[in-house]
């Protein structure tokens, strides 16, 4: 139980996969257009980096370390390309959804970085959280960075009109510059609030 | 020696696994995702042409617009309302594209519906919202081109923000359409 909660926080807060370890920037500046499409992407990231997790804890004993890497991206694309063909044959809604956002995983760090830091030397039950929580930190950040740039960029959360009409939306933050400047605040925010939570924790101990 | 042999065997192993596992998933989803395609035509087609009937025109020739899939005459009741075309192009930012076309017999577009892409979301991914597709409603059938600013005249289709080449990709796709209706179907050629 204790490994769980560890795993979830770590994942969600101490080592979040964008705010602290900076893996998967790709598709973090590229898809955060709006809250929707952040958060869709982080999920679909997660059912891998679980399935990816699992698949690669339960081979760590057959793999040999020299090819190591080669094992781990067959096993990766092989699942991101199944998980594909199935929701696009059995659930039409979620793959009109999600589908798009499907083989940009395959390119996601975070997903070979986790299998070759923690899942290739972790039991199954301790990898399967760490993908979760992984996976949950990537898609919170993901869902803030989105809504930053979806509220000041386009003025709507959501799909649903915030900004009153006046507004003169800030356009280049829905593009790529924009997703730079939104990152760099949010980093600098995110490390000061961590920071201080740890020096806080440091002067009551 | 024995190492590399016992390296490239796991790793022979495991390719091998996955591609049986590949190759299971691919052939138990064919059949559903050639359904779910299917449907999705459909919606597209009574998208941009809603309330009738489609029939093939299978006997069509489109060497001058390859873009063109198929063509469909849409009826109601007798009355012929409007031809759509099932155009694809190749030019889209991630490369294929399918979508659907609708013109009526008077020579103006009713609509366009995106099948399939997979352009980038909150940029080339845009061309299947309302406020892109509406753009081609009711412009009449001539070759349309693609402006950065807002459009100024009728032939002219406003870019997606940030996604010039989604845009001309479905514009070009679209005037091989309104081409062959002007070649074929319009009134007066035939």
């Amino acid at each position: 139980m204790n490994t769980i909660v560890e795993r979830l926080k770590n994942g969600i807060i101490t080592e979040n996969p964008i705010f602290v370890s900076v893996l998967g920037m790709c598709p973090a500046l590229a898809v955060t257009t709006s809250v929707v499409n952040g958060l869709g992407m982080g999920m679909a990231t997660t059912v891998v980096l679980i399935a990816s997790n699992l698949a690669i804890s339960l081979l760590r004993n057959i793999i040999p370390s020299k090819v190591r890497i080669p094992a781990f991206i067959v096993v990766i694309a092989s699942f991101v390309t199944i998980i594909d063909m199935l929701l696009q044959a059995y659930s039409p809604s979620l793959y009109a959804a999600l589908g798009i956002f499907i083989p940009l995983i395959v390119v996601n760090c975070i997903v070979l970085g986790r299998a070759e830091a923690y899942a290739y030397q972790s039991g199954v039950l301790s990898s399967i959280f760490d993908g979760l929580g992984m996976g949950l930190g990537f898609t919170f950040a993901l869902g803030l960075v989105g809504a930053v740039r979806e509220l000041f960029g386009v003025g709507s959360l959501l799909g649903f009109q915030i900004m009153p009409s006046f507004y003169e939306p800030v356009a280049i933050l829905v593009l790529a510059p924009g997703a730079f400047f939104v990152m760099g605040f949010l980093f600098a925010i995110y490390n000061y609030l961590i920071k201080r939570a740890k020096s806080e924790k440091g002067d009551q101990a | 020696m024995r190492d590399i042999i016992k390296n490239a065997m796991v790793l022979f192993v495991i390719a091998l696994i996955s591609s049986v596992l590949l190759a299971f998933s691919y052939s138990i989803t064919k059949e559903p995702i050639a359904k779910q395609q299917l449907i999705r035509q459909n919606e597209a087609l009574s998208a941009v042409l809603p309330d009738s009937e489609f029939t093939q025109i299978t006997d069509a020739d489109f060497s001058k617009q390859p873009a063109i899939l198929s063509l469909f005459e849409a009826k109601s009741g007798s009355d012929i309302v409007g031809y759509a075309f099932k155009v694809a192009s190749e030019e889209g930012y991630s490369g294929h594209l399918e979508l659907v076309v609708g013109i009526s017999p008077e020579g103006n577009l009713t609509g366009i519906d995106l099948v399939e892409q997979s352009e980038t979301p909150g940029l080339g991914a845009k061309a299947d919202d309302e406020e892109f597709k509406g753009q081609y409603v009711q412009k009449p059938a001539s070759a349309l081109a693609v402006v950065k600013s807002a459009p100024a005249n009728e032939s002219e289709i406003g870019a997606i923000s940030g996604a010039t080449i989604t845009s001309r990709a479905v514009t070009n796709a679209v005037n091989e359409a309104i081409s062959y209706y002007n070649e074929n179907l319009a009134e007066g050629v035939k």
